[in-house]
């Protein structure tokens, strides 16, 4: 099994660091926007880290409003 | 022709500062990486998963499987997200009527037509590419034997196709002043295509061709009458739609 994976870790990790990238992007944005409520904030913030790659890309298509 | 620069330099930091070409960057490096895991990865997964009092015969997956999954990726995620991105192109700006001070200033309406294209063009061009040769560098990797040929064929055929959606989205974007008008437009004409598909007359002339037929195309490595057939069509369509929406866009109300 060890060999399987480390049969992937090139294309992995790649993927991994563009998630990743993806996710912070978002995390910041949402941090400094200041046309969310508190509780709009907090929904975003989940959707963000629990849908993967979905998540991020919803919100700063549709959550971001206008800035 | 400053005009036409000035505005694509606005176009390119408008789509930067919206997140457009990060989103769109992101999204189409991750499908060129997933083609070749997931042709890869599949059919170990699979038998893992399988009872072992069923025996299914799994046959070793090789580079077409590769592309096979970047053909479908592509339509299903990268397209979309596309179009889905570059919905609002037009319908942000009679929105805001941003439009009104620099046509009153005297940029032609052309122009603007014109250069809103160019940019989704260039980012289309630029974002398959690079999608493109991810795969193609991973599918070496993992699948030393593959062979090239056919391949620009095919590959070449599926962005000729997205030129297509792009050049519809930019005419009903000129024809609607919604962001969904333009979105329905461009799913309301793939479903006329795979509902004349259905007739094989139409099928030998349908565009359609161009984005489902590309694993065929990978193995035949040559054009057949219908493909060229639907080349031509292709390549009318994105003329007619590209003049009807400018010659609407020249009489357009911009607010």
């Amino acid at each position: 099994m060890m060999q399987t994976i480390s049969d992937y870790l090139p294309i992995l990790i790649p993927l991994f660091i563009l998630q990743l990238v993806l996710l912070v992007t978002a995390i910041i944005h949402l941090s400094k926007n200041d046309r969310l409520t508190q509780q709009n904030k907090i929904i975003w913030a989940l959707v963000i880290v629990f849908i993967n790659i979905i998540g991020p890309i919803i919100y700063l298509v549709f959550g971001r409003k206008e800035d | 022709m400053r005009g036409f620069k000035a505005f694509i330099i606005k176009e390119i930091k408008e789509n930067t500062r919206n997140y457009r070409f990060f989103i769109l960057g992101i999204v189409f490096a991750v499908v060129g990486l997933l083609s070749p895991l997931s042709a890869r990865f599949l059919p170990e997964l699979l038998s893992n998963m399988i009872d072992e009092n069923i025996t299914i015969i799994l046959s070793d997956p090789t580079y077409i499987d590769s592309w096979m999954q970047f053909f479908s990726n592509m339509n299903q995620m990268a397209l979309v997200a596309f179009v889905l991105v570059f919905s609002s192109i037009l319908s942000k700006e009679y929105d805001k009527g941003t439009l009104v001070h620099m046509v009153t200033k005297g940029l032609p309406r052309l122009t603007i037509y014109y250069a809103k294209f160019t940019v989704m063009l260039v980012s289309w061009t630029f974002f398959f590419w690079m999608s493109f040769a991810i795969t193609l560098g991973y599918t070496f990797y993992y699948f030393p034997e593959g062979t090239t040929d056919g391949l620009f064929l095919s590959v070449g055929s599926l962005y000729l196709f997205g030129i297509l959606l792009i050049a519809l989205l930019m005419s009903s974007a000129a024809f609607f002043s919604t962001v969904f008008a333009p979105l329905l437009t461009v799913g309301g004409f793939l479903a006329v295509l795979f509902i004349l598909n259905l007739f094989p007359f139409i099928e030998e002339w349908s565009p359609l061709q161009l984005a489902s037929r590309n694993t065929e195309l990978l193995i035949r490595t040559n054009a057949d009458t219908a493909l060229n057939q639907s080349l031509f069509v292709s390549a009318l369509l994105i003329l007619f739609f590209l003049v009807i929406g400018s010659i609407k866009f020249r009489k357009k109300a911009l607010n």
